[in-house]
């Protein structure tokens, strides 16, 4: 408890985060000065979803690569493309914010919420490329966002 | 090996990644000032991480080679599986209680990946 304070003082006095102001007991000692990991979450599932957008729609203005190329030229190929760059920029991004929400909470918790993952896919392919969902899809879309709120749900009975 | 064991090899070993990460990430600890520095160097110097990331790129690879040859719609419902074996894992190296509603969640979240994989 007294670590729990003292860090929570220099953070909110050095750090000025808008969420460092949380409580930091249900989130570790020492990792006040993160965002929440909800919000952390959530920023890495955006980020990693568009860096996908992007590598796709980078690979897809390419010209594919020259039969028998060697996987250095191929690389160098793919690696011209400026989506594809800013692409894997944001995806890695994305991952940091992954590892902030990943330090925070439950592994068992945290990994199969990445289903929203598929949520956001469908909805920016709807979105950007026109892509129609079908009945079907979005049965499958309200289960997986079913299956998240039960699944944080299961989080807020449980005391960390 | 056929790509159907490469799809199933690459979620198993998406999985094991997140556990070497959440391990990694455990040992870091951080105190007082100068965190972001802090963060940075334990990190670099954890060899969990660097397990992560070796397991995350094998993974990758794995996954791109096998989609060559295996629908989409088959693929996906198999990443579902990844979510019950890190849970497994979870309550196995992390003392993480997995408790029957979270168990139910999880079923209900494979379920309709299974739905949105066959649409």
């Amino acid at each position: 408890m007294e670590i729990d304070d003292q860090v929570t003082e220099t953070v909110s006095t050095r750090l000025p985060y808008a969420f460092s102001s949380v409580s930091t007991r249900s989130r570790g000692v020492g990792f006040a000065f993160l965002p929440h990991w909800k919000i952390a979450f959530v920023a890495a599932a955006v980020m990693v979803v568009c860096g996908h957008l992007l590598i796709k729609a980078g690979l897809s203005a390419i010209a594919p690569s020259v039969a028998g190329a060697s996987i250095g030229e191929r690389l160098a190929h793919i690696g011209s493309q400026q989506f594809v760059l800013l692409g894997l920029g944001i995806y890695g991004l994305g991952t940091l914010c992954w590892m902030a929400a990943l330090a925070q909470t439950e592994l068992s918790l945290l990994y199969p919420l990445t289903s929203m993952n598929y949520i956001l896919i469908a909805f920016f392919s709807a979105l950007l490329f026109h892509e129609s969902i079908s009945p079907r899809r979005a049965t499958g879309i309200a289960v997986v966002a079913l299956g998240m709120v039960l699944l944080t749900r299961s989080q807020r009975t449980k005391a960390i | 090996m056929s790509p159907k064991f490469l799809i199933l090899l690459s979620v198993l070993l998406s999985g094991v990644a997140q556990v070497c990460l959440k391990q990694g990430l455990n040992r870091v600890r951080v105190r007082g000032r100068g965190q972001w520095r802090r963060i940075c160097a334990s990190l670099v110097s954890e060899g969990f991480v660097w397990l992560w990331g070796l397991c995350f790129v094998v993974a990758t690879s794995l996954w791109l080679i096998g989609l060559q040859s295996v629908d989409l719609s088959y693929a996906y419902p198999l990443v579902s599986l990844g979510y019950v074996l890190v849970s497994v894992l979870a309550m196995i190296f992390f003392k993480e209680k997995v408790h029957r509603e979270r168990w139910l969640a999880i079923l209900v979240i494979c379920a309709g990946v299974v739905l949105i994989a066959g649409s």
